[in-house]
Parts: structure tokens; sequence; C-alpha cells
């Protein structure tokens, strides 16, 4: 349990890491960055063949090459998602009917690979891959704060991205208030214990969590009235589209044509 | 049951979209009508609480574990439009800094979890509130709405993944089985974890099971006089 905490705070200090280089997509708009990004996994979604999904990938992994983030680091971080889904994949090349390129078992119980299966397959594990990437790479080249202003400007109603910045900074403090109380009670749990015992124990630490996150609350909530906190969060943050942004957006679009026109047009040849 | 992209068609997720946005305004609105917007920080606080303990886990059957959702002791504590906005302050975050969820499958992992995970758990708890009026009535509730809450949840993440058949490739009843088996044990889990969190409020501070709810108006009346 104490390792799924460690190790988001880890990839919560990466992201922040990464976000303050200076990289190429660092110094990009956040919100022309929102944009062609969205657009990049709306591309993946309604592709269907295999090169317009390697295209993309390849084109992510690129991007983050040039936005100083390790390759290993990434390619780690995305294909780590992927191991559940090539999970979901894995039964594919079995059930799927269609000509079969290997056999195993012997008389009636026979399992077959099917070329269409494994083409499903690989089809499923790529789409999601070129899914994901551009979000890990999105989150890891933009600073917390400069994406929620661009959600406003996106339009997202001020209660959330208010909620959404203030929820942020408390993260850490109740990670690591949580952190303490399971670190405290495993060092004093000498034996393994029973299932109904250690759910017992999680229930009182996430009662007293929300007590105590409760009076913090009114506490935070006070001394933010007190220095005169109206309602609105401000940013002195003014965000200018300049002409490299303009260049990546219209880089981003021209790719996400090229891209669907290789899906519809039939050039690829897979 | 964070669904990330690539995994739901277009059209499917268009239309959990254009299901969860009204859902949004009527929350917002409620919000403005029990809670002002300079409490916003409160409610932050509380939902950082919840991302937090999301990461708890706790055991379930064959040896592996999970994780509690939040949704249903949201619901019961600070009400279901509060909860759902809750929620979806939670998964936005988890979406776009944990890479749990998508963009474009957002609203489909807001209509699961953060309506049907949460409106489900209200409603029963509401039920068992009326029914049998005292403190067995509260943790049968609690346990029965976290479990149900869970499963529909699940059951509706089947459906969406099922019905895309362009991007998923198994069927919905494959879909479906397989999110709510997984699904109900996981439920029990939450269900029993979320009763003795009531039970543990009851005992220490059972002023924080009076804070005021924000829920639909039709719903706000009743319910909670009895504790």
């Amino acid at each position: 349990m104490l390792s799924s905490f460690l190790k988001a705070s880890k990839e919560i200090v990466y992201n922040e890491r990464f976000s303050l280089s200076n990289g190429f997509l660092q110094s990009i708009d956040p919100r022309v960055k929102v944009f062609s990004f969205t657009a990049f996994i709306l591309v993946a979604i309604v592709s269907k063949s295999i090169l317009p999904l390697i295209t993309l990938v390849t084109m992510t992994f690129i991007f983050s090459i040039a936005s100083k983030i390790p390759l290993r680091f990434f390619t780690l971080r995305t294909a780590f998602a992927l191991i559940f889904v090539a999970l979901i994949a894995l039964p594919l090349p079995f059930v799927t009917p269609g000509s079969p390129i290997a056999t195993i078992g012997n008389n009636g119980y026979l399992i077959s690979i099917t070329s269409e299966g494994l083409f499903k397959a690989l089809q499923f594990v790529l789409r999601v891959w070129a899914c994901i990437t551009p979000l890990i790479l999105l989150t890891l080249t933009t600073r917390f704060s400069s994406l929620i202003h661009s959600l406003e400007r996106f339009r997202v109603p001020r209660v959330f991205t208010n909620m959404m910045s203030v929820t942020y900074r408390f993260i850490f403090l109740f990670i690591d208030e949580a952190y303490r109380m399971i670190l405290a009670r495993e060092s004093r749990t000498v034996r393994g214990e029973s299932c109904l015992r250690a759910t017992k124990a999680l229930a009182s630490m996430m009662s007293t969590l929300f007590i105590r996150s409760y009076e913090r609350g009114e506490r935070v909530y006070l001394a933010m009235m007190a220095r005169g906190y109206e309602g609105n969060i401000r940013s002195i943050t003014r965000m200018s589209i300049n002409g490299r942004d303009m260049i990546f957006g219209f880089f981003a679009i021209a790719m996400c044509m090229m891209i669907i026109s290789l899906e519809y047009l039939h050039i690829g040849v897979v | 049951m964070h669904i990330p992209d690539g995994f739901l068609d277009l059209s499917i997720c268009a239309m959990m979209y254009l299901l969860v946005i009204p859902l949004w305004i009527f929350a917002l609105r409620g919000m403005k009508r029990v809670l002002s917007d300079k409490q916003v920080p409160f409610m932050a606080t509380l939902t950082a609480m919840f991302f937090a303990a999301q990461m708890m886990n706790y055991p379930i059957i064959g040896g592996t574990t999970a994780h509690l959702l939040g949704g249903p002791i949201l619901a019961i504590t600070l009400g279901p439009y509060a909860g759902l906005i809750s929620m979806t302050i939670i998964l936005l975050i988890q979406a776009f800094f944990f890479g749990d969820g998508g963009v474009i499958t957002f609203g489909a992992n807001a209509w699961n979890m953060g309506v049907v995970g949460v409106f489900v758990p209200y409603l029963m708890f509401l039920l068992f509130m009326k029914v049998m009026k005292n403190r067995n009535g509260m943790m049968v509730g609690a346990f029965l709405g976290a479990l149900l809450g869970d499963v529909f949840a699940a059951i509706f993440a089947g459906l969406e993944l099922g019905l895309s058949v362009f991007t998923f490739p198994y069927s919905v009843q494959i879909a479906i089985t397989a999110m709510g088996v997984h699904h109900f044990f996981i439920g029990l889990g939450e269900g029993i974890v979320t009763a003795m969190i009531i039970l543990f409020l009851l005992r220490q501070r059972a002023d924080l099971l009076k804070l005021p709810r924000v829920a639909p108006l039709w719903l706000s009346s009743i319910g909670f006089e009895e504790l």
C-alpha cells in the first residue's frame, strides 16, 4: 500500500520537473498544445489501419525527444499503461475467426492463432498507445497552473478550475498525511492480520482523515477569506500566442489531415 | 474503471458528454444554491482528501486489492451534486496528471463514476433511512448503496465498451459480465468500508453527517430528519 503513495508523489515530481525544463513543447502556448493534442487523440480513435497509428506514435516520440524528456523514461511511462491493454487484447488472436497461421494442441482440442485476430490485437494495442501518448506528453510538458489557465480559456466553468487548482495544492498534503498514518500503523503491526481487522483499521483511518480534512478545509476557507478572497482566483500569467505557436498549430492540423487521408484514401498498404 | 482514450467510439463518447453536461449544469446551480462561491476552497480540500483516500487499498477476495472510488461516502456526506462535482475534479486530475482515464472518454468516466457511482448510493441510502429509520438502516443503506453503485457503474462502463463496435474488440455480453463480476467483489469491499466510515463518523463526529447536502430540490427535503 505504501508503494502506491510513493509512486504517486514520484510521478508528480517528475511531471513538474520536465515541465520546467526548456524543451520544445514547453515553449508552446498551452492552449495550442491542448488543442493539437486533442486533435491527435481524435485522429487516433478514428484510425483503423496500422500505418497512421504508427505515424502518430512516432510523432509523439519525436516531440518527446525534442522536449528533452529521456526516451527511456517516456517509453516506460507509456508502456506501463499498455500492459493492461495488452492483457485485454491477449485472447484476441485465439478467438477471432479467420485463416489460421499456427495451431496448438491435438485431436479435437485445437487452438489456432488467426492472422485476423493478430491484426485486431495489434490494432487495438497500437490505437490505445497512440491515444495515451499525446495526453502523457501534454502533462509532462505543461505546468499545472498554465494547464488550468488554458482550460479556463476553453470556457470550462470557473468553479471547476478554481476547485481544481486548490485541490491540486492539497493533494500532496493529504497524500503525505495518509502516508504517515499508514506508515505508523504498519510499523505497529507485528504479524499478518485478518482481513476484517485490516478493513476496520482502514475505515477508521479514512474517517480520521475525513474529519481532519474537514477541519482543515474550514481553516483554509477562513484564512483565505481573511486575506481578501472573493470567490475568484486571479492569475498574473498572461498567455500570448506567437508565430511559433501558430506554426505548431498549423503543423498539427496538417498532420491530422494527412493521417486521415492516409486512412480513408487507402494510400497506406495495411 | 477509468476508461482510457482509444477504448470507446467517438459516437459513444459524444453521447456520454451529452448525458453528463446537463447534470454538471444542475450540479453547479445546486452548489450555488446551498454553498456560496466562496466555499470552493472548503470543498476543494475535501476533494483532495478523497483523492488521497483513493490510494488506500483494501484486500478483496482472491488476494488482490482494490481501492475506494469514494463516490458513496461523498454522496452521503455532501450530497449527490457536490459528490458529482468532487468526482469530476478527481477524474480531471487523474486523467491529466496520472494517466488514468482520457480526454475524449472523460464524459463517459464522469457519467459512470460521478453520476451513477454517486446517485445510486445516495438513493439507496435515502431509501433505507426512510424504511428503517435507525442506525442499522444507515449501515445497510451505506453498504448496499456502495455495492450497487459500484456494480451499476461497472455495468455502464461495460455497456459503453461493448457498444463501441469500432474500437473495442469484444461484445457487449463479455464486457458487461467481465466488468460487473469484477466490480461486484470490489463493491463488497467498498460497501463494507463505507458502512464502517459512517459508523465511525456517527461515533466520533455525528455533526459531520448533518452538513448541508447539495442535492436536487425534490430530494433535498427528505430523508435525514432521523439522524
